[in-house]
């Protein structure tokens, strides 16, 4: 196996990962808040550059999301979950 | 300077939306029909004398008793009782101006609420434009608050309102003297303020209506519109859908012949290329049935189409009003389901609301045009009828037809069924705006492709992941696939869904078609592509042309079967848990559809296969 089969297949990986990670944020948002807090922590630690830990950081906290579990149909950002009619 | 609170209020459909949208710069949805609003919005701008302001864009209501529950959200913003958000500073109560009528009792109402009001006069214009003279300053002498006129569509639409909110804050109107009779005090109001001369529109409005509504010519005018709306998703997209699929094949192929062989190319020529590409495609069909609902909704057809289709939905125990929230389900479900809000009969909305996943949403529509476009002839039928829109027409029949089905036995269950009136407001017909079309087709566009690059790009992703690992041993036989994780679920999930002519392939691609109904043809693609052992095949891209020489008509059909009722979106799923708090209703909608879809896919298998 040469270097750039070496390569291509860390680099196919990482986007497999990364997609992996995406949907893993998606389907459990807590989970996902509590690993981007811890990766916040190791940010901090590791003196990493401040844009990376404030995204880790912003990623950490919850957001308005779309309530809807992300059809995008309706185009609608300011539907928080809360926001709804009482029942 | 502290911000400014204020509160968009008013009956529906007089323009509040567009208000929101000329003075925030947000791209809210706005409609010519009642209830296009059903939430709260929020939205933020600064006034030319620097003020800034937070602007809530409330649901219309027609009274502050509220009847439904988007109602209740004005009721309560206004009263300052709703959960987490204090009373508006200002409330601006807008009425439109070529329906004073209607919209003064409601600003009356308002005025007894002894909060700061202003009345934003909207469509002046079309006022103007009917005849109708408005004495602007003796209005705003009888109601007791200040009186600016607007138009929402116009860029400086809002120029006087901006100036108000600038100055001094409007005080609070004097109350009315208990048991005034309201209706009585709009036509007094009417008689000394507004003078109108007999409107040519009215009278056109009148001559379209004795058509749009009549009892005989009224459907047939609805079939035919709703007829050529998907012959022309076929006819009109094939040559840009062409260009995108040439487009594709030639990245594909540019990238194959770029990239040295390895796994990363693999990745991206099958997984990304071939799946989320595959998908693109299908921009151009989107768009064009978009366009047409998009008209529709402008020009005030569609509250007409409701009034018409009333009596086909008491049959099936629903009224006129389950027809907006089921038309927006055509483009996707969720907001339908939100748009139930509407309705004020609770059973009504829990039935509509477990009836809306079987309107066909646009993210079925790839999966309906990639299967017709594969497997029904390319002919026409009479000379002018193109066959595939014919076959696309009748899966959006049959699947509205389901659904009244479903209604009428849900509602035959129900013991306290009680007969509900359609009351509703016929919106006056409108030229629609090019700029509004072209913005909502922009809006669409983004939607889809954003769609595309998220969610579908990373499915496809996973997919080629699952799909290209482990390899296989040493020696293996057959195509590496087989071999991989995908493979083996595919061939795990087959007994369940062989009886309907699926094949694992298929199996797999329902899967990832959780998420997104649509990834079911990327997803296909993918698999396919990586199956074909040669990863720059450009096979891969026509997928359309492949799936024959795999499938027969009859798996073909059943998958069409299986789509018509397709319980699989989460997101749907997610919605109906949020708008009726109950997870029973969330497995019974999931149940049902579920068998609904497996009954259908059998039994138009298991037809087909006798022909």
């Amino acid at each position: 196996m040469g270097p750039h089969h070496i390569i291509q297949t860390v680099l196919a990986c990482a986007m497999v990962l990364a997609c992996g990670l995406y949907w893993a944020g998606r389907l459990f948002p807590a989970a996902s808040r509590r690993g981007w807090s811890s990766m916040t922590a190791i940010l901090r630690g590791l003196h990493a550059p401040v844009g990376m830990i404030h995204y880790a950081d912003r990623r950490s906290r919850p957001r308005n999301r779309t309530g809807c579990g992300g059809c995008s149909g309706c185009a609608d950002r300011s539907c928080t979950p809360g926001a709804g009619p009482d029942r | 300077m502290t911000t400014l609170n204020i509160a968009l209020v008013g009956n529906p459909n007089c323009g509040k939306t567009a208000l929101f949208n000329l003075l925030t710069g947000s791209r809210q949805k706005v409609a010519n029909y009642a209830g296009a609003t059903v939430e709260r919005k929020e939205g933020w701008f600064t006034t030319p004398g620097g003020r800034r302001i937070r602007l809530l864009d409330l649901p219309g209501a027609y009274s502050l008793n509220a009847t439904s529950p988007d109602e209740a959200v004005t009721r309560d913003v206004c009263a300052g009782t709703y959960r987490g958000e204090a009373a508006p500073d200002l409330l601006v109560c807008v009425a439109d101006a070529t329906n004073l009528r209607l919209h003064l009792r409601f600003v009356l109402e308002m005025r007894a609420m002894g909060r700061p009001l202003v009345l934003a006069l909207n469509m002046i214009d079309a006022a103007r434009r009917n005849g109708m003279e408005i004495d602007l300053p003796r209005l705003q002498a009888e109601l007791g608050m200040v009186v600016i006129p607007t138009i929402g569509v116009r860029r400086d639409g809002a120029r006087e309102l901006l100036a108000e909110l600038d100055g001094t804050p409007p005080p609070v109107p004097a109350p009315l003297p208990e048991g005034t009779d309201l209706h009585a005090l709009v036509r007094q109001i009417l008689s000394d303020c507004v003078t109108q001369s007999s409107p040519l529109s009215d009278r056109i409005e009148e001559r379209l209506d004795r058509w749009v509504l009549h009892p005989v010519w009224g459907p047939v005018i609805l079939i035919v519109l709703l007829f050529f709306m998907f012959q022309a998703v076929f006819a009109w997209a094939q040559p840009l859908m062409d260009a995108i699929d040439a487009g594709m094949g030639m990245l594909g192929q540019k990238i194959g012949t770029l990239m040295p062989d390895g796994v990363l190319r693999s990745l991206i020529v099958d997984g990304v290329i071939a799946g989320a590409g595959s998908v693109v495609t299908f921009l151009p069909q989107i768009l064009i049935l978009f366009a047409w609902i998009l008209v529709l909704e402008e020009s005030g057809y569609l509250p007409r189409a409701a009034f018409l289709l009333d009596r086909l939905m008491s049959f099936a125990g629903l009224s006129g009003r389950s027809f907006i929230p089921l038309l927006s389900s055509f483009a996707c479900a969720v907001p339908g389901i939100m748009s139930t809000r509407t309705i004020q009969n609770p059973r009504d909305r829990l039935v509509t609301v477990l009836i809306a996943p079987l309107m066909t949403c646009s993210a079925r529509l790839p999966v309906y045009t990639l299967l017709i476009g594969a497997f029904i002839p390319h002919r026409n039928i009479a000379h002018f009828l193109n066959l595939q829109g014919l076959v696309l027409f009748g899966l959006y029949a049959v699947a509205i037809a389901s659904a009244l089905v479903v209604a009428r036995v849900l509602r035959w269950r129900n013991a306290d069924r009680q007969e509900a009136t359609l009351l509703m407001e016929l919106p006056a017909y409108r030229v629609p705006n090019p700029r509004d079309l072209a913005l909502g087709l922009w809006e669409r566009a983004r939607i889809f492709l954003l769609r595309v690059g998220t969610t579908i790009v990373s499915l496809t992703v996973m997919l080629w992941g699952l799909s290209s690992f482990p390899a296989p041993p040493a020696g293996a036989q057959g195509p590496a696939i087989d071999w991989s994780f995908a493979g083996r679920i595919g061939h795990l999930m087959l007994p369940v869904f062989a009886p309907l002519g699926f094949n694992w392939q298929i199996c797999v691609a329902l899967i990832p078609g959780l998420a997104a109904r649509e990834v079911a043809v990327g997803a296909l693609a993918t698999v396919y592509s990586l199956g074909s052992g040669t990863d720059t095949d450009q096979a891969a891209l026509q997928l359309g042309q492949m799936l024959p020489t795999h499938w027969g008509v009859p798996t073909a059909l059943s998958l069409l079967a299986w789509y018509v009722y397709a319980p699989q979106c989460v997101a749907t799923l997610a919605v109906i848990r949020r708008e009726t708090a109950s997870w029973r209703v969330v497995a019974i909608a999931a149940g049902y559809l579920f068998a609904l879809a497996y009954a259908a896919s059998f039994l138009t298998y298991h037809i087909a296969r006798m022909f």
